[in-house]
């Protein structure tokens, strides 16, 4: 159980989260979602332990320390550095507190089986800089997954990537949570993704939760009017999947400048 | 295509159905490490030919023969061999080494394919404080030999101390930390330059043929105490080697991964500072090697500092020994300042890396 007790964060005299409270169970898949500016990134960054935060982080009972967290993961959106290191190095470098002179040829062939198993084995000895944005993608979700973390904060994982693979690596993040009984909270732009990968939405505005829920609960036409400030349909798929669509944005929005 | 709501996890360009069980293309990193083996064969041969070239015209095998036996060599070799050529030689090794370390860990702390140690302003400061001491004709009680080495030491000390502080001030970011440089690096140059315009004309000289960076200045003191700091330096880094190469994914994910990113740098910087003085304030200033042998080495080893950091070292050996043996040549029975040649030798080197390169080493 992960359990965020008024999480707050600072920027110099700025507030950017305002006591942000949630629990979180295990095998559960969350989607953060919430327009440009709303505070997704500080929250994943601050449950990462990566900023500096009031208030109380607790897994399974236990109150984290500041600084970097073991058993949480945290995926930050692809910023193209690093494009020599190898495809296999970058994974490896999932467990970075296990290497030494020598890498141990069994977490060596761990890494591979990562690789194998998100489709990436023939790329293992590229350089990252060499793929395509949706391949560098999946292979900084593959040296997520490789840390087999107990929490998994992806931050806007599928950005790069066309529908096939934002769906597959959506899909993985649920199989990989519900296999091992792990937590995901995952920020995404696309609703409708969303709708359809997460268990749970989290929708933050102005460093605010203002919804927590399931999609269906959470994805209403007041609520994308008052938080996006966007006219938008939402329907329901015959598979019994939501899609929003948006019709067209409102001119006298308050959505950014925070909402009531 | 069977494809319906479950999926082959397959990538575009990866050939799918390869590579499921054991482990498709060949492993880099034994060729990689095959590559630094030769590398260091090539610095043990590019040595002993070093100390085979000198202005004393010295028979190759006369030579030879003092190195491998000394007692029953001619004298006069074996004192040119072992009290000049040896000490030389070997500083070029170290002191080429130790640049090279330097520069590599610079710039990936820096993020910054520019970055070395003479970039960030540490040998300008270091010729800074050999000129005032001799301009001044400072000399240490007991030890007036080391007053100008340890001069320079102390100002590119003082510099990396500027820089240091700059950062721990405003933040620990490859930004602040090549501003900082950049204006320590102009700091010291004026003041360099201010020294120069000051002094007589014989002091000018002597100030000029110090920043020229030579080996000849190199004895078998020198050699040890560069010798001890690239040891102390290179086993100091030993344990932040994958760190420093998760740093290359950027800070954050490295800090993800749970490096603390602010600390690694200051760590690798005072490391970094301390390489760069041992390494110049016996010979001089020193330029371009720092700059050139990171890419070499990483153009041949790839990223993983394990084989990058050491080969890096050797490049910078290499391409140091190689401006030495240049050096001895261009003039006969001269010895050209070294520093000179690093750079001409150098810049050449660098282009044809630049129009040649395959593909993204950086």
């Amino acid at each position: 159980m992960l359990e965020i007790d008024s999480l707050s964060v600072r920027r110099g005299r700025q507030p950017v989260l305002h006591g942000v409270s949630a629990r979180i169970a295990p095998g559960e898949t969350v989607a953060l979602i919430g327009p440009n500016g709303a505070g997704k990134s500080t929250l994943l960054k601050a449950l990462a332990g990566l900023e500096r935060a009031e208030g109380v982080v607790r897994l399974d009972g236990q109150a984290l320390a500041a600084g970097p967290r073991q058993a949480i993961a945290y995926m930050p959106q692809d910023t193209g550095a690093g494009a020599a290191l190898s495809v296999l190095e970058v994974v490896l470098m999932g467990r970075l507190e296990q290497l030494g002179l020598r890498v141990d040829p069994a977490l060596r062939q761990t890494a591979l089986g990562m690789l194998a198993r998100l489709g990436l084995a023939a790329l293992a000895h590229r350089p990252v800089g060499a793929l395509s944005g949706g391949q560098r993608q999946l292979v900084f979700l593959a040296q997520t997954l490789f840390r087999a973390p107990q929490v998994m904060l992806l931050d806007e994982p599928t950005a790069a990537l066309d529908l096939r693979h934002q769906l597959m690596v959506l899909e993985r993040v649920r199989a990989e949570v519900a296999v091992r009984r792990a937590i995901a909270i995952v920020a995404v732009h696309d609703l409708t993704l969303a709708a359809r990968a997460a268990d749970r939405i989290l929708c933050l505005a102005d460093g605010r939760i203002i919804a927590d829920g399931p999609p269906e609960a959470v994805l209403t036409e007041p609520l994308l009017r008052r938080v996006y400030g966007v006219e938008a349909e939402i329907a329901r798929l015959p598979s019994g999947a939501l899609a929003v669509l948006p019709q067209r944005a409102l001119a006298d929005s308050a959505a950014w400048s925070g909402c009531a | 295509m069977s494809e319906k709501t479950t999926f082959a996890p397959e990538v575009p360009g990866a050939a799918p159905g390869r590579g499921t069980a054991g482990e498709p293309g060949r492993d880099p990193l034994r060729r990689r490490a095959g590559r630094l083996a030769v590398l260091a064969v090539l610095l043990a041969a590019i040595t002993v030919l070093d100390l085979l070239v000198g202005p004393a015209f010295l028979n190759v095998f006369d030579v030879l023969g003092a190195l491998v036996a000394p007692a029953s060599a001619d004298p006069m070799v074996a004192a040119v061999v072992h009290a000049i050529r040896l000490p030389m030689t070997l500083m070029a090794v170290i002191v080429g080494a130790s640049l090279g370390i330097a520069g590599v860990e610079m710039q990936t702390i820096l993020g910054n394919p520019l970055a070395s140690p003479y970039t960030l302003g540490f040998s300008a400061a270091a010729g800074f404080g050999a000129a005032v001491a001799i301009l001044f004709g400072l000399a240490l009680p007991l030890v007036p030999a080391l007053t100008i080495p340890l001069a320079a030491f102390a100002t590119a000390g003082l510099a990396s101390a500027i820089v240091y502080a700059l950062a721990h001030w405003r933040g620990v970011t490859a930004e602040v930390m090549v501003l900082a440089g950049i204006a320590t690096l102009f700091l010291f140059q004026s003041a360099q330059s201010l020294v120069q315009y000051m002094a007589a004309p014989e002091v000018l000289q002597e100030i000029v043929f110090w920043l020229f960076g030579s080996m000849l200045k190199a004895s078998w003191f020198s050699v040890a105490v560069s010798g001890v700091i690239l040891a102390a330096g290179t086993l100091a880094l030993m344990p932040d080697l994958w760190r420093l190469t998760a740093l290359r994914m950027g800070d954050a994910r490295a800090a993800s991964l749970g490096v603390n990113v602010p600390a690694l740098r200051r760590r690798v910087f005072v490391i970094v500072a301390v390489l760069t003085a041992g390494a110049v304030c016996f010979v001089g200033t020193i330029g371009f090697v720092g700059l050139v042998a990171p890419h070499l080495a990483r153009m041949l080893v790839g990223e993983d500092q394990r084989l990058l950091m050491p080969a890096s070292g050797v490049c910078g050996a290499l391409v140091m020994v190689g401006a030495s043996i240049a050096s001895k040549l261009i003039s006969p029975g001269a010895v050209v300042p070294v520093g000179i040649v690093t750079a001409l030798v150098g810049v050449p080197f660098l282009f044809a890396l630049i129009v040649t390169g395959r593909r993204r080493y950086w």
